[in-house]
């Protein structure tokens, strides 16, 4: 509490030292794991996200490939016990047994893989939150808006730690569960199971929007994000952000408006770089997830043409699964930036 | 598609000739039978090849190593078996045989599905275990 109290003295206390309105405030720099995805040389906003899609294009290819790996294995082991769904009884459970071992063993590995670069990609951002934040409240207490740089900072940084907390210590590592309760479900079946799934899906789903919902209400209560921007492109932003996130699309197009509101007036260079290399941090790891995503919602639609039932619905809630984290990486990822936008708004 | 309907032929032949004799030689229906469910799991038989082609092609893609997939197949291939020799046994008026060669079948299945299920075991522990 007296560190605290400390800060905050400090940051109201600024704007009257001559050297700190002099002061060059600039952004850490980008962790290693978002350093690839970094725009190398660019003078605004614009031309960084330019370079920023091109290098997701690039990217994408290889994550693409590796997905498309896993997919071909499902495929192969659902092809090959497909022969054995027209007999009845207890082989059809066995062969049911031994398709859900082959599809868990085949997709388990992966989606460890990818929940736990959710999760560590969620914490980078945090972490990457916890070093921007008092940069560009040192800057906006240097413009003299001490008071409300400290107001912001302690909001933004409160609301912000405890999402992230929430994020990568609860909800990831439910998603392990849900994924454990799909196998059981296809293993074994039965209602009591699959309502289970279908509870703890909920769950995360509703607690994904329910935290962004809170976040975005907030900041609209602060009042710091307002004005207006350009209807066509606000449009098309909010489109684009809800068909390419699944589960929280919606709730995070809405969210969007308060970013692009503010982009148009960004002219604070640590800003900039914070928005930038909150991007770089967030592309990899959600294209990696996006393409594991893409490929097993397709694998799921092309075996329930050849072998409906439990083992292409395991496959649709590993998709699911995938689903749910790519929702929590961008989350993460909009929830920083919102923050930063708020700051900037102030700083200029 | 000759193959098919030979095998079609070939099934409905042995159903009217063991319809016809099985009432006076009912061991000769018997093996009728035999010859034609013989006759439309080689059927059969040709047409998996491009599948079992197919689903080689797909484990090169994915460069799966391991041989899961060899275990399905395997898996497969005993179920196929041992329902078409369970379908015979019911024919013959063993119903007791066919139940048990079901069962035989379906803890063959399991049996061979045990290293799968060592996989998924060690991976949830590896999942537990960063838990």
């Amino acid at each position: 509490m007296k560190k605290f109290t400390f800060v905050i003295a400090i940051l109201l206390l600024l704007p009257l030292c001559p050297r700190a309105q002099a002061m060059e405030f600039s952004a850490p720099t980008v962790p290693e794991s978002g350093a690839e995805a970094m725009p190398e040389a660019w003078d605004s906003l614009g031309q960084a996200l330019g370079e920023l899609g091109q290098k997701a294009l690039a990217l994408a290819g290889p994550d693409l490939r590796e997905a498309a790996k896993a997919g071909a294995a499902v495929l192969a082991a659902v092809l090959a016990v497909s022969l054995l769904n027209a007999f009845q009884g207890m082989r059809k459970g066995a062969a049911a047994l031994v398709l859900t071992l082959a599809v868990s063993g085949t997709l388990l590995g992966t989606a460890n893989t990818m929940v736990r670069l959710g999760a560590s990609t969620v914490e980078e951002l945090a972490d990457y939150g916890k070093l921007l934040f008092p940069v560009l409240t040192g800057a906006l207490a240097a413009q003299g808006g001490g008071t409300a740089s400290a107001a912001l900072y302690t909001g933004t940084i409160a609301v912000d730690l405890f999402l992230g907390e929430l994020l990568a210590a609860v909800l990831a590592p439910m998603v392990y569960l849900f994924l454990a309760l799909a196998v059981a479900n296809s293993a074994v079946g039965g209602e009591p199971l699959k309502k289970l799934r279908d509870l703890v899906k909920g769950f995360l789903t509703w607690a994904l929007k329910t935290a962004l919902a809170a976040f975005t209400t907030y900041m609209s209560i602060t009042g710091v994000v307002s004005g207006a921007t350009d209807a066509a492109a606000l449009k098309a932003t909010k489109v684009s952000i809800s068909a390419a996130v699944p589960v929280v699309g919606g709730v995070l197009s809405d969210a969007s408006e308060a970013v692009l509101v503010s982009a148009g007036v960004l002219k604070n260079a640590a800003g900039v770089y914070g928005i930038v290399a909150t991007l770089a941090i967030l592309l990899a790891p959600f294209l990696r997830i996006a393409a594991n995503y893409l490929v097993l919602k397709l694998t799921a639609a092309v075996c329930g043409v050849f072998a409906p039932g439990s083992s292409t619905e395991l496959i649709a809630d590993f998709s699911a699964a995938m689903g749910l984290l790519l929702a929590m990486t961008a989350a993460a990822a909009l929830l920083l930036l919102i923050s930063v936008v708020c700051f900037l708004r102030e700083v200029g | 598609m000759d193959t098919y309907w030979k095998a079609i032929g070939a099934a409905l032949v042995c159903a009217v000739v063991g319809l016809a004799v099985g009432k006076r030689e009912k061991d000769l229906a018997l093996v009728l039978s035999m010859a034609g469910i013989c006759a439309v799991a080689a059927g059969g038989a040709v047409y998996l090849r491009p599948v079992i082609a197919l689903v080689q092609e797909l484990e090169a893609a994915a460069a799966l190593e391991g041989g899961s997939l060899g275990v399905l197949l395997k898996t497969v291939g005993i179920g196929l078996v041992s329902q078409l020799a369970a379908g015979i046994c019911a024919d013959a008026g063993s119903g007791g045989l066919a139940k048990a060669l079901q069962m035989l079948g379906s803890a063959a299945i399991l049996c061979l599905s045990a290293p799968l299920a060592e996989e998924v075991l060690v991976l949830i522990r590896e999942i537990l275990g960063m838990l």
